[in-house]
């Protein structure tokens, strides 16, 4: 199908679909939602207001189930940071919309819409279906409904009750290969811009849709097939495989960077109870349904992600990944996998980021909300969230909104954005990728715990980080998840080659880096017209003063490596 | 002197009295980490495995102490 931008406004029932402007062509993913936003939404706008945009975009390689590479990026203008927002997932919303030959999906409004509404697309096109009957439920029950009304090969984007709340921790969740709704868009609030325009959820059927058009379907052939043999071969493949995500547990807790009680601590002393290996030993032990390894998106070969069964054989959450061991689970001082999966899928179901959650739920222990390791307290706090009382209000509006409402000033936060599970003062590298990049506080955006550095000292944490910022923002261009990097690596040319098969350009070696830095310059850009500064490339001051056990380190890389860092 | 190596991962072994993923070892004074290395049979293949002793990276070559606590990593790029 031709490859088209297609524009829903839920408020005047339309949908339609344009040619792709030229400057558009050469960009998917992170780098096209920072390329329209610029084109299109005032950056100074109101992020829950008419003039903001929630936008859909598969990355450059996404629709040919190249291994690891079909992720859809979602961005807008962040209601929880107030700058550029682009927050990608696995599962098959990307494929499906690649098949539909969607370039860009972009929701926007004309004046607000009333009552709740799902857009349902298909190679015949898009309508507008009235969705009052799914307001207020869960993802999980939702997805359900949806999946009972229209099929089971539909694939989904949802949000839960925490989008349609309008709150700044909420995502959208995509259904993975097995239709679990548990992929999601988490990060900065764009499940509030879904809800801000009253759209409970995206169907998208393609039936009838095709793979996207190859220039060169032979170079096309032979690159994937190198690189599936590069990545099927390289070990962190098995290490993946075996142990997922979790397995970093163990690893950055050695490091001394696990988020502990509030961030008070990098040890966790319990961390084997949480570890990938105990995780990996206790699912094995229990059988089916419960599963060590699982492909969220058809056709990846890595296969990281796992499906969580308790003891009596029941699946509790599919997956269970390491950031919400951390944030969930050593940062709210729980030491069992079985009541953090129970939590992880309380927050799914409500539609929240675990990340941004967690993390406000070990501010709110702070200010003496909660006490730390109590299971029913957690449920009790997600339950006013549900119930959409002031306090759950707060909580859902993330770590910085509780900690100003409660009086916590030891937030872990940048630009408004919670810490994942490295703190910045064990792991500075990742530090100086939390406070420079334009997303806020995200791993994903820059990680550098797997160098080979000390990790602890201020210094050539910037060069670092910001070569690992160029190549993450390529990779969220392309679609292609960051393990699949050690693919790339493997098979050099690889991603020149995939591009110039595709869409028949004639790219260079260099051309990752290209489109990272495009993107990093669109994104600081867009940034700088919604009002930030270098003030706001800052890991907050108490952790450059509040020493972190057990090696009692500071932040302190200092500002000037901080500035300019992601000029060029 | 006593230097206790911790087996992250694919590098755990499976022994018939159960999983093992964690040594104990009694090595002479100055031995290094790329010697530990060889009398467990691992091999450093380029960038597979990080060596982090005591909470911090080191180079192969670093000299071990007694009490040190050495984690071998097997490497892998975020989660």
């Amino acid at each position: 199908m031709e490859p088209r931008v297609w524009r829903v406004d839920v408020a005047n029932k339309t949908v339609t679909t344009e040619e792709i402007p030229p400057r558009w062509e050469r960009l998917g993913g992170r780098g096209l939602v920072a390329r329209i936003l610029l084109d299109e939404v005032p950056p100074a706008c109101d992020a829950l207001g008419l003039s903001n945009k929630l936008l859909w975009a598969p990355g450059l390689l996404v629709g040919h189930m190249l291994s690891s590479c079909d992720r859809i990026s979602i961005g807008g203008k962040s209601p929880l940071t107030g700058g550029v927002k682009e927050s990608n997932a696995g599962g098959s919303t990307g494929l499906k919309m690649a098949r539909l030959g969607i370039k860009a999906l972009i929701l926007e409004a004309e004046r607000p819409s009333e009552g709740w509404w799902l857009l349902h697309i298909s190679p015949q096109g898009g309508r507008l279906e009235p969705a009052d009957d799914l307001a207020g439920l869960g993802v999980y029950q939702a997805a359900s409904i949806l999946l009972e009304r229209f099929g089971a090969r539909v694939g989904l984007a949802i949000i839960g009750p925490g989008g349609e709340m309008q709150l700044a921790a909420a995502g959208v969740l995509n259904l993975d290969k097995d239709r679990e709704p548990s992929r999601i868009n988490g990060r900065g609030g764009l499940g509030a811009l879904m809800g801000a325009r009253r759209l409970k959820a995206v169907v998208i059927d393609d039936e009838g849709g095709e793979k996207p058009f190859l220039a060169d379907p032979s170079l096309y052939a032979a690159t994937q097939k190198l690189l599936t043999r590069e990545l099927m071969a390289h070990p962190q493949t098995a290490v993946y495989r075996d142990y997922g995500t979790a397995s970093l547990v163990a690893m950055v807790n050695g490091f001394g960077g696990l988020p502990t009680r509030g961030f008070s601590s990098g040890h966790f002393e319990n961390a084997e109870k949480i570890s990938g290996e105990t995780m990996r030993d206790l699912l094995l032990s229990r059988g089916q349904p419960s599963e060590t390894t699982h492909a969220c998106m058809p056709g990846c070969t890595i296969r990281c992600s796992n499906r969580f069964g308790d003891a009596d054989g029941n699946k509790i959450v599919a997956p269970l990944e390491y950031e919400t061991i951390g944030l969930v689970g050593s940062n709210l001082g729980f030491d069992s996998l079985d009541t953090i999966a129970r939590l992880n899928w309380e927050m799914n179901d409500l539609g929240l980021d675990t990340i941004e959650t967690g993390a406000a739920l070990g501010v709110a222990a702070q200010a003496g909300h909660l006490s730390l390791g109590d299971f029913d307290g957690v449920m009790a706090l997600l339950d006013e969230i549900r119930k959409g009382t002031p306090l759950g209000r707060v909580l859902g509006n993330g770590a910085a909104t509780t900690g100003r409402a409660l009086g916590v000033q030891r937030v872990p936060a940048v630009k408004g954005q919670a810490m994942p599970a490295y703190d910045p003062r064990a792991i500075k590298g990742t530090g100086v990728t939390y406070a420079t990049s334009p997303q806020g506080a995200d791993h994903t955006c820059g990680l550098t715990v797997r160098a080979k550095v000390d990790h602890l000292d201020p210094k050539g944490q910037a060069e670092l980080s910001r070569t690992t910022q160029i190549n993450m923002a390529g990779y969220d261009t392309l679609g292609a998840c960051l393990f699949a990097g050690f693919g790339f690596a493997k098979a050099p040319g690889s991603i020149r080659d995939l591009l110039n098969a595709r869409y028949g350009w004639s790219v260079g070696d260099d051309i990752l880096q290209e489109l990272g830095r495009e993107t990093l310059t669109l994104e600081r850009a867009f940034n700088r017209l919604a009002g930030f500064g270098p003030q706001d490339d800052r890991i907050p001051e108490w952790m450059t003063k509040e020493p972190l056990p057990p090696h009692n380190s500071v932040f302190d890389v200092p500002d000037e490596d901080l500035d300019g860092l992601l000029e060029w | 002197m006593v230097v206790t190596v911790r087996l992250h991962t694919i590098l755990r072994r499976q022994t018939p009295e159960g999983i093992v993923d964690r040594l104990t070892l009694d090595l002479d004074p100055g031995t290094t980490v790329a010697a530990v290395l060889e009398q467990l049979g691992i091999q450093l293949e380029g960038e597979s495995i990080l060596l982090v002793l005591n909470g911090r990276f080191v180079a192969p070559e670093h000299a071990l102490a007694d009490g040190d606590e050495l984690r071998l990593v097997p490497a892998i790029s975020g989660g």
